[in-house]
């Protein structure tokens, strides 16, 4: 860490005079949505990250301030533990992701040579091939001419034509390292390509590194194999902790790298202590948490006596990592106390998160419920309170009731009379009432006023009825006929009309009795007597329902929606009729009564 | 030491900065033959996984225009629809599933493909074009299929049928503008992604696609405009303008189309390139 050599001071190992590469203070900033470090109760509940799940939007830096120089000719190991920030810095070299500040200059476009250049699962080995090869500008006939070799190189067989998702994960990454190293670039960053595939791929792969270096200006080489590190590269950079720790001569680096990574094992207490001086904060939580909790974690990770008196504490899977390291003559120890507590804290964490997100989560629901009872009592209020209205807007219907009164709002008769030829006929007389809020409806006909419904000459009749036909009979000088409405509470009201008889003796006069035309006699003798309703009482407004403006509208109102039918079927027929008026008159004329078949509903009402 | 490097960075380009405009479409059109083999093998790659294969391409819009003209046609019939309801139908449903497949897939360019964008240096603007491309190579069959419901329907072929193809090349360019909007919007926050079907459903209603919208807003001159100048409702005007004879396109169609497809290209292409260095930043 000591040998922090700032670029173009480290003379020595710059062969060339031609900068390739220059990184200037190089930062890289990702964002992420993940769940985030701890908050206070108010904070995570108020904040908009609530809404989002918990999820907060979080920059994470991956790169803070790395800065150096390669020139021509050079070959760079990059080391560091995992996470450290290399591959991301060898994607900003390569212009994949933006830096979020300071440069990076170039003088070629870097290749990234990359096993988790990740192509198209659902394509063949072969598209693939051809894809990648394109998209690194390759003209078609190169590509096409290309494809042979680097399935070759790959070793693909038949597996060249099968769908890349079915390829085994050495295979795909030896097609993608066959792909990316097809072409020969002036600048070439490896990203752990060495270690693809089994040991002949390996060797294999080396050798054609080893090619490209030759025709390459500059090699830039991540791995985590020192050895190799070692034997190809002059210049190492250590980066740690998304900064560049240090900068030289490729035996001093490693030297320094392969103790450091030794130190951490040695005891707890003094790698911890050692990693808190040594570091860079790059998270200032971290190192809150080291010095408080150094000693426990040892305990706890292993409450056995140690192994042995000169290795480090280890458990023993990480005794296997160990002795394969040992094996591969590189002593990495990977055991750390820090780490222990860092995932204890992150456990915690993530209950804690988890705690939350339930309290959250129920509250949305308790709320939920609440807003939809509250919604349903609204729309429960709302339905009640016009219903009274809409009884007397359905006109025809008897199936609205309320527990309200009944009302007769109009009973009348079509005609003040009715006319008899002889004493012995039978008249008729059309009676036209509305009424409201009914349950049952009846008629009576007598001398005086009784209630129709214990004595009915009908019943169960409409609420509304217009122009309904009652036999009258001639041998009376006059009859009282009485409507009685039920509500549904029981209550009744009468209405009644008296008619009288008029001795005619020709037969045509009862014609005229029916007519229409006789409604606009609004005689006093039809008045459904406000002075017999008993509901004027109950209902304000029947004093004015004798007045016949009520009448008129009545009639009219069975008619409009039976109206909207008819007029929509005239139309049709409308097409022919333009075109049969040369026949003559007797065809059209049961034409016209086939067009006007439909109408004959709306003028029963009249 | 700064002064070195300014010094030595002389000959030196940034790396991770978007390339000048000019240079940025040159090296698009140097590889454009990435995008367009990109969408032909991801055509036939996504049909290859079904036993029908290449026959869904036809299939598909098939079934949506029989769903539809079951449905509008059948249950909710208005006075409305035209006379030719079956041509009237499928053609819009047609060309309006043209624009959707544009649209969606555009909005998943770049996320979708997250990990060749962070692995390969390429002009990422060919994402969106290998969408746009796939769905051009999907409309072809479309178009032929539409041509013979057309005759099976009774509607005479005629020499105008060819104006078909200027007008679906106008309405790819707008869809390419679209796509490349979206593209860089989903990347910015992936909402956008949520919003699309919902985008997609307004303008289906506003397209007139099962009904006229002039008969229904004959009595708004106001609204009836604006209908007008829904740009999905402009090409599928025109291209019922040139394949049915009842329905001619009506002129503010003719001219909102030519205007609609320049401004969303030249939006869409520059609003992308601005981020050109951004898209490896997804997560």
């Amino acid at each position: 860490m000591t040998e922090l050599l700032l670029p173009g001071s480290a003379g020595d190992v710059i062969a060339g005079p031609r900068a390739m590469i220059v990184a200037d203070d190089a930062h890289v900033n990702y964002r992420v949505f993940a769940s985030g470090k701890r908050m206070s109760t108010r904070e995570s509940l108020l904040s908009k990250n609530a809404l989002r799940g918990g999820r907060g939007l979080h920059t994470v830096a991956a790169l803070r301030g790395v800065s150096f120089t390669a020139s021509e000719g050079e070959t760079i190991g990059v080391i560091g533990h995992n996470g450290s920030g290399k591959s991301t810095l060898f994607r900003a070299m390569s212009g994949l992701i933006p830096t979020s500040e300071g440069t990076i200059w170039a003088a070629d476009r870097p290749v990234l040579l990359g096993v988790n250049a990740a192509l198209l699962p659902e394509l063949s080995g072969e598209n693939n091939i051809k894809l990648g090869l394109l998209a690194m500008g390759f003209s078609q006939e190169e590509a096409a001419a290309h494809v042979d070799e680097i399935a070759d190189f790959a070793e693909l067989n038949e597996f060249l034509y099968h769908p890349m998702r079915t390829y085994s994960s050495g295979m795909g990454a030896r097609l993608r390292f066959a792909i990316a190293s097809a072409k020969s670039h002036s600048i070439l960053l490896i990203d752990e390509a060495l270690a693809v595939g089994d040991r002949r791929f390996k060797l294999k792969s080396e050798q054609r590194i080893r090619g490209l270096r030759d025709s390459a200006g500059l090699v830039m080489i991540v791995s985590h194999s020192v050895s190799s590190i070692r034997d190809t590269c002059e210049r190492v950079l250590w980066i740690h902790k998304g900064e560049l720790r240090a900068d030289g001569a490729a035996k001093d680096v490693i030297a320094d790298y392969v103790k450091w990574t030794k130190q951490p094992g040695n005891a707890a207490v003094g790698a911890a202590s050692a990693v808190k001086t040594a570091r860079p904060a790059a998270k200032p939580k971290a190192n809150v948490v080291v010095p408080t909790s150094v000693e426990i974690p040892a305990v706890l990770e292993e409450p056995a006596p140690p192994v042995a008196s000169t290795k480090p504490v280890l458990s023993p899977f990480e005794q296997l990592l160990a002795d394969a390291a040992v094996e591969a003559k590189e002593l990495v120890v990977p055991t750390e106390g820090v780490r222990t507590i860092a995932r204890r804290d992150r456990y915690r964490r993530s209950m804690r998160e988890r705690n939350r997100r339930r309290m959250i989560a129920l509250a949305i629901t308790g709320g939920a419920v609440l807003l939809a009872v509250a919604a349903g009592a609204a729309i429960g209020v709302l339905t009640q309170v016009p219903a009274p209205n809409r009884v007397s807007g359905a006109p025809g219907t008897t199936v609205d009731l309320t527990d309200g009164p009944p009302v007769i709002a109009s009973f009348t008769s079509s005609a003040p009379s009715a006319a008899c030829a002889t004493d012995e006929d039978e008249a008729t007389v059309q009676l036209t009432w509305r009424a409201e809020n009914a349950a049952l409806i009846a008629l009576a006909a007598g001398a005086a006023e009784t209630d129709a419904i214990d004595e009915p000459l009908q019943t169960d009749l409409p609420v509304l009825a217009v122009a309904h036909e009652v036999s009258f009979a001639c041998s009376e000088e006059q009859q009282t006929y009485t409507l009685t409405a039920e509500g549904a509470d029981g209550s009744r009201v009468n209405s009644v009309v008296t008619i009288t008889r008029e001795l005619v003796p020709e037969p045509e006069e009862t014609e005229e009795a029916s007519d229409p035309g006789g409604t606009t006699n609004p005689g006093g003798t039809t008045n459904p007597g406000g002075t017999t309703n008993p509901g004027g009482t109950t209902n304000p407004s029947s004093p004015s329902t004798p007045t016949t403006p009520v009448q008129p509208t009545t009639p009219v109102e069975p008619t409009t929606p039976v109206e909207p039918t008819a007029p929509v079927e005239p139309t049709e027929p409308a097409d022919p009729e333009p075109t049969t008026p040369a026949e003559p008159e007797p065809t059209a004329a049961p034409e016209d009564t086939a067009v006007a078949d439909p109408a004959p509903s709306p003028t029963t009402g009249s | 030491m700064k002064a070195g490097l300014e010094a030595s960075a002389a000959d030196l380009f940034e790396v991770g900065h978007r390339p000048p405009f000019g240079r940025y479409l040159a090296e698009a059109w140097q590889r454009r033959t990435f995008a367009f083999m990109l969408a032909s093998y991801r055509l036939f790659g996504s049909m290859a996984r079904n036993r029908l294969g290449v026959l869904w391409i036809v299939l598909k819009p098939l079934f949506t225009a029989l769903i539809y003209g079951t449905i509008f046609g059948a249950l909710l019939s208005s006075s409305a629809r035209p006379d030719d309801w079956v041509p009237y139908l499928i053609t819009g449903v047609f060309i309006f599933e043209f624009f959707t497949g544009c649209f969606g897939g555009g909005s998943r360019a770049i996320t979708g493909n997250a990990k060749l964008v962070q692995s390969l240096g390429f002009p990422r603007i060919l994402l969106p074009v290998s969408v746009v491309a796939e769905q051009l190579m999907r409309l072809v069959p479309i178009i032929v299929l539409l041509g013979i419901l057309l005759l099976v329907f009774g509607e005479p072929i005629s020499w105008s049928w060819l104006l078909v193809i200027p007008i679906l090349a106008m309405m790819t360019v707008f869809n390419l503008g679209v796509a490349l909007i979206v593209a860089r919007m989903s990347v910015w926050t992936r909402d956008v992604q949520q919003f699309i079907p919902i985008v997609n459903r307004v303008l289906f209603y506003a397209s007139s696609i099962f009904f006229q919208v002039d008969v229904i807003f004959a009595d708004n001159p106001v609204v009836l405009t604006i209908a007008h100048l829904v740009p999905t409702y402009d090409f599928i005007a025109l291209v019922r303008g040139v394949m049915l004879t009842a329905h001619p396109a009506p002129m503010l169609a003719v001219v909102a189309a030519p205007i609609w497809t320049i401004l969303a290209i030249v939006i869409g292409v520059v609003y992308f390139w601005r981020a050109e260095a951004r898209y490896g930043l997804s997560d």
